[in-house]
């Protein structure tokens, strides 16, 4: 993966973006939350050796904030897709 | 309350072309560079090389919005916003996010425009004048195309990257926002970025079209250039 | 013309003839360890000294055993040379120019007489993997050990006071890649250009042509019919525009997304294609036998080149070791050229031979040793003969039967080896073909292609013809015409084999297989004894294939002394991974061009024209001082300072989502801040860490006006869009304004009435009071003024249109004058805040603080819903933080600690803890003592006027805890 489809500008080289780590999202009610819970979404990552949706941002071009599909062993980038498109 | 002087606007690059010698001239409240050499010379190395134009006094706005491109519609249909006609220019950066350039000074009219029919549209739309804010380098000339791909990876040939399109890129480390604006047969690049690196970026560019033989160029060339 | 003087100075030069690359009419001078020898243009260092008699260009890295020529094309380290400053270049492939200076490496005292050879003497101390041996023990001598090993080992020498070279790089988009600019590679890049392919051919020779360039009269398996020849070839190039050439240059990797990196000279390309077709060639093995690596040892293809590119004849009386056509080849060119062929040592029986130059030699009266082959070198620095023996009917060497032959010049043609490795980089997959004895590629990844010898495909009718299939296909793969049923490889094999399965012949004295670190047969034996059999690990334990030449010359050869010595087969045995580079490359060229963003403000020349000394802020360079800090400290105090604060990050926000993001963003409250308000807030993480500071004004309605830390700017905007973008983004819209807009702090107690010279807003305290913004047209420019106080006194931010910057500071200074106004720099401002106790955030916090344990819980509103951070910061505030961020002052107000010392306890031993760190620390010009800020545990920093100690320069010295701001504690100044 050393193109990476920006799914507004299309392919460019990887080093335009920045990597913004596996896809996972802000509790809805924090205040509800164990401290173990709390520290789960913090701190714990899946880290798959599969295909894993990650956050990219396209920070030398068009500052889309996007969402990869990447196989961890092959680096394979399976698609590239809008925040707002994730579950269509 | 008392002032000594005119206001006036300089762009990011002043201290460098004060530094060449050149003469000025005054348009629509910008001290921008009239001549550097001579206005033929600069003309011939446009032609023939490739030349670098401090064009920062461009118009620029922004338009957000989802619904940016039915305000950008209506404005167009009360009184042209003159797209594609002299320079303006109007380039989809993303679906909510429109770039406006205009001749110096014709930015005012067209953000009193976009913000009324936005207003009267009561969509959520914003329009931001960022002209201040960006420094705009015209790189003109057969060469502009290989000098451009010794500072950004974007595929600069008119295949892939037509004439009157916009792409958000880097370019020497930095991001840029490039529109290709031919000038007849003349290939030539717009590279608008953020000011505080005009200085950084102008001077790359020259060292990385030195061996091409790039200087810069005035007003007056260019305005005889756009004429043809 | 030859000159009398040409003959005596230059012996191995042959009479002009077609086909060369040297310039004969021109004569240029260059030196050679201090010696004067002449040269052609287009001569190489290696063929000019070869000419000129010369046969050793180096010393061997471990032995400093003489080496000679072996390859002559780039590929072996037996010419690495030093160059003026430049170390470890290719004698062979560089061109020669007037005036060169060209040195030895590595060589003491002299090449011919280098002492340092005697480490042979030990040779039995430094067996394979010595340095994992040796040298450990006692632990002490190592750096002796070190240093000695240093000088002794190694290659060219760097310069460090070298100036600067000029390298940089350029993106290339293609469609097709060729990789090679032989027959194959020429064949491949015009049939994917007819299709309508844009192609770059690369080549690493100076011209297109690969081995046609120089054996092309002499290939016997084709007939003629078949080959185009060189100049129509060359002319069909030219003629194609879809074709870009690109000589002298190597492609040194394979990347993903067929991403691909080569280097012309200080060029590095990157390029950017969708297929690629290696046509790299093939290299020519070397035999391992008795003082293989003596020089006047060379490849039969190396002999062709230095004979019709450079028209240089290495020797005089030629043996040549053969197991192929190739070696009747050069012996038929050779003795066409009328030199003495002395034998032709066959490794096959006669029948297996059949050259077509076979009688015409043996009729000539060339003296043909048939299953012959050579044992070994004769001669000290330099060849004198040949010493060969039969090969008896179970293929092994009869001693009995040995003889020698005289002789100045050993040429061995033994067989190839692909150079396939752009091919492997991509994926390709190999294997040993028996028919051929060669690995070759059987499957290569979508769009990757091979050809030519790359492919095992020699004759240049089936090299042509492969061409002709492989171009259309790549150029149908990126979308020209179709596919036509064709599988990417179609070696020929059906030709004869070119290639030896033989490598080494047993001997009793050294036997080479790596030129580049000195590795013998027997310390491979060695290395698979102690137990590393696998290919890799042999690799990486012995060295072989990791020094310059990169296992060009030595990789096959291992492999079948690896397969041999295991008793398996060289398709068991396998390969090694390529990685790039293929050839070396220079660091300059790797690292290009200078390229670090600078940014600077509308008003640095202004800076630069009154003094200031500038320092680097992230990409900024801003002023640090105009020359006395202390003073432009004490000027804001007392009258009025101007500080260039442009590079702040300004964010403009617009909607009716605004006031909800703010309260989420922001660790403070927000809805209710009223227009003409500006508010201090503080960001967090979901840890709880402090991310950034700074202010932010309620401009209208649906507009608000954030500022950052000027580091922060860029940071923070990605952060509010992942924000926005990822489900906080209903109503609100986000836009830089850091650079629209240029601010200028003007701070002190006159500054009210310096601005009030220049606009006509009411900037009394009632009308304007602090912490409020207001716009205004100050020197007949529109600005936002902001009434805040970093510097703890009356003071104004002016922000203005980033064009009328230089206008409005200049106005200022004007308006300024009459009250003493004075510019003033970073350090200036660092410590003022210090004087009031104003943290900067990266300064006095790190990844690990959170706002609580600054000493901003004030800044805190854990009562509001939810914001960033609240969670962790709930579960610090019930615990009770660990550390807290507090003010210091010094016992001896003369001692300033510097930043980064640590607070040490002493415990009832005398021994010391570390319980704390100072993060900002100066000397107060206000209060005339040693301010600071430091990180405490909680019970001593909770104590104002505790005493603690800091270790400077190992003596403990006291310091005092100091509760607020050491300067106007009530902050009445900012409120003036």
């Amino acid at each position: 993966m050393l193109l990476l489809t920006c799914p507004n500008c299309g392919n460019r080289n990887v080093s335009e973006f920045r990597f913004g780590g596996e896809l996972s999202s802000r509790p809805k009610d924090p205040s509800a939350l164990s401290s173990t819970e709390w520290a789960n979404y913090l701190y714990m990552r899946n880290n798959v050796m599969d295909a894993q949706t990650e956050w990219w941002h396209h920070n030398a071009g068009c500052g889309l904030w996007f969402l990869a599909e990447r196989h961890t062993r092959t680096n394979e980038v399976i698609k590239t897709y809008p925040y707002a498109k994730r579950n269509a | 309350m008392s002032t000594s002087k005119t206001p006036i606007k300089l762009t990011p690059l002043h201290s460098i072309t004060q530094r060449l010698g050149v003469t000025f001239t005054e348009e629509q409240g910008w001290r921008i560079p009239e001549v550097y050499t001579t206005e033929e010379d600069e003309i011939t190395a446009a032609r023939e090389r490739v030349v670098l134009a401090d064009e920062t006094p461009n118009g620029k706005l922004l338009l957000e919005g989802d619904h940016a491109e039915s305000v950008l519609m209506d404005a167009l249909d009360l009184d042209p916003l003159q797209v594609n006609e002299g320079r303006d220019g109007i380039y989809c950066l993303r679906n909510d996010l429109f770039f406006i350039t205009t001749p110096p000074g014709r930015e005012v009219r067209a953000q009193k425009k976009l913000t009324t029919v936005s207003a009267a549209s009561e969509q959520f739309v914003t329009v931001t004048e960022v002209t201040h804010g960006r420094a705009e380098i015209r790189v003109i000339g057969p060469a502009s195309q290989e000098l451009l791909s010794k500072v950004c990876g974007l595929d600069f040939h008119p295949a892939a990257f037509p004439n009157e399109t916009a792409k958000q890129s880097s370019l020497a480390k930095t991001t840029q926002l490039i529109i290709r604006r031919d000038i007849g047969e003349l290939p030539a690049f717009s590279i608008i970025g953020t000011q505080s690196l005009g200085v950084y970026v102008w001077d790359t560019l020259i060292e990385a079209g030195r061996e091409f033989g790039v200087v810069p160029i005035g007003r007056a060339a260019l305005a005889e250039l756009i004429k043809g | 013309m030859r000159t009398e003087h040409d003959i005596l100075i230059t012996p191995n030069r042959l009479h002009p003839k077609g086909g060369e690359v040297i310039d004969r009419t021109t004569t240029i001078r260059f030196t050679f360890d201090g010696v004067e020898y002449t040269a052609h243009p287009g001569d190489t260092v290696a063929s000019a000294l070869t000419a000129a008699g010369v046969q050793v260009l180096s010393r061997s890295f471990k032995y400093h055993r003489p080496r000679g020529l072996l390859c002559c094309s780039g590929h072996c380290p037996n010419c690495l040379v030093q160059i003026g400053d430049e170390p470890n270049v290719r004698a062979c492939t560089r061109p020669v120019e007037a005036g060169m200076e060209v040195r030895a490496q590595n060589v003491w005292p002299s090449l011919n007489r280098d002492l340092l050879s005697l480490t042979q003497l030990g040779s039995r101390f430094m067996p394979v993997g010595f340095y994992y041996k040796t040298f450990i023990r006692p632990q002490k001598l190592w750096p002796l050990y070190e240093h000695t090993l240093r000088h002794i080992a190694g290659l060219g020498e760097v310069h460090i006071d070298t100036p600067l070279g000029e390298f940089d790089k350029q993106y290339l988009h293609t469609d097709v890649v060729v990789a090679g600019g032989g027959p194959a590679g020429i064949g491949a890049a015009l049939a994917a250009a007819e299709a309508g392919a844009q192609v770059l051919l690369f080549d690493e020779n100076p011209t297109l042509g690969g081995h046609l360039r120089f054996t092309v009269p002499m290939d016997s398996s084709s007939p003629p019919e078949a080959s185009k020849n060189l100049p129509e070839l060359l002319e069909a190039v030219n003629h194609q525009p879809n074709i870009t050439v690109f000589t002298d240059t190597s492609v040194l990797g394979w990347y993903q997304d067929h991403w691909l990196c080569a280097v012309k000279g200080t060029r590095l390309f990157k390029i950017r294609t969708k297929s690629v077709i290696v046509a790299t060639g093939a290299y020519e093995v070397p035999l391992i036998f008795d003082n293989n690596d003596l020089p006047g040892v060379m490849l039969g293809s190396a002999v062709q080149r230095l004979v019709h590119l450079f028209g240089v004849l290495p020797g005089k009386q030629v043996v040549i070791v053969t197991a192929n056509e190739d070696g009747w080849d050069v012996a038929a060119d050779l003795q066409s050229l009328g030199v003495n062929v002395g034998a032709i040592v066959e490794e096959r029986e006669s029948n297996a031979c059949s050259s077509p130059y076979r009688d015409g030699l043996i009729n000539a009266g060339v003296p043909v040793f048939y299953r012959h082959i050579i044992v070994e070198a004769l001669g000290s620095n330099a060849v004198r003969g040949a010493k060969i023996t039969r090969i008896d009917e179970h293929g092994e060497i009869s001693p009995k039967t040995t003889q020698s032959l005289h002789c100045d010049l050993i040429v061995t043609s033994m067989g190839w080896t692909p150079a396939t490795e752009l091919a492997y980089m991509a994926g390709g997959k190999s294997e040993y073909n028996e028919e051929r004895a060669e690995i070759i590629p059987v499957s290569t990844p979508p769009g990757i292609y091979v050809v030519g010898r790359a492919s095992g495909t020699h004759a240049l009718d089936s090299q042509i013809a492969e061409a002709q299939q492989i171009g259309t296909a790549a150029a149908a793969f990126v979308g020209f015409g179709e596919v036509d049923g064709l599988t990417a490889h179609s070696p020929d094999i059906s030709k004869p084999r070119r290639t030896s399965e033989r490598v080494c012949v047993p001997g009793n004295k050294k036997r080479f297989v790596c030129y580049c670190e000195d590795v013998t047969d027997e310390d491979v034996q060695t290395a698979i004894a102690e137990g590393y059999d696998s290919i890799e690990l042999l690799k990486r334990y012995s060295t072989i294939s990791m020094g310059p030449c990169q296992g060009a010359m030595c990789s096959m050869n291992t492999i079948h002394l690896c397969a041999h010595a295991n008793s398996s087969t060289i398709q068991e045995t396998g390969t090694t991974t390529a990685r790039p580079p293929t050839t070396p490359v220079t660091l300059g060229a790797l690292a290009g061009q200078n390229m670090e963003p600078v940014q600077t403000t509308p008003i640095h020349q202004w800076h630069l024209d009154h003094g200031a000394d500038m320092m680097v802020a992230g990409f900024w360079l801003r002023p640090n001082h105009y020359g006395d800090p202390a003073s432009e400290a004490m000027g804001v105090r007392e009258r009025a300072g101007l500080i260039d604060v442009s590079p702040l990050g300004k964010l403009q926000l617009t909607g009716p989502g605004v006031p909800e993001l703010l309260e989420r963003i922001y660790t403070n409250q927000w809805k209710n801040l009223p227009v003409g308000r500006v508010r201090y807030g503080v960001m967090c993480n979901d840890e709880g860490v402090v991310l950034n500071d700074g202010v932010c004004a309620h401009l209208n309605d649906e507009t608000w006006y954030m500022t950052t830390t000027s580091t922060g700017a860029t940071p923070i905007f990605e952060w509010l869009q992942w924000w926005l973008q990822s489900g906080w983004g209903e109503g609100i819209h986000l836009t830089d304004l850091t650079d629209a807009y240029s601010a200028f702090n003007l701070a002190g107690p006159q500054s009210r009435a310096v601005l009030e010279k220049l606009t006509d807003r009411n900037l009394t305290n009632k009308a304007f009071p602090y912490m409020r913004v207001r716009s205004a047209k100050v020197a007949d420019v529109p600005c936002r003024l902001l009434r805040i106080g970093f510097t703890g006194e009356l003071s104004y931010e002016v922000h203005c249109p980033s064009a009328y910057a230089l206008h409005i500071w200049e106005a200022l200074m004007d308006a300024g004058r009459e009250f003493g106004i004075a510019p003033f720099g970073v350090e200036a401002q660092r410590i003022l805040r210090l004087e009031k106790a104003h943290i900067i955030v990266g300064q006095d916090t790190d990844a690990m603080s959170d706002p609580l344990s600054a000493n901003m819980a004030w800044a805190v509103k854990l009562d509001k819903p939810d914001f960033l951070g609240k969670p962790s910061l709930m579960r610090i505030s019930t615990e009770g933080p660990k550390q807290l961020l507090v003010g210091f002052k010094m016992v001896d107000s003369d001692v300033v600690p510097d930043e980064g010392l640590q607070i040490v306890e002493p415990d009832a031993d005398g021994r010391l803890t570390i319980t704390g760190w100072v993060t900002s620390s100066r000397f107060s010009p206000t209060l005339a003592e040693a301010i600071g800020l430091c990180w405490l545990p909680p019970e001593l920093a909770s104590q104002d006027g505790a005493p603690f100690t800091i270790r400077i320069d190992g003596n403990l010295v006291e310091a005092r805890v100091h509760h607020d701001a050491f300067y106007d504690p009530d902050g009445e100044r900012l409120r003036m």
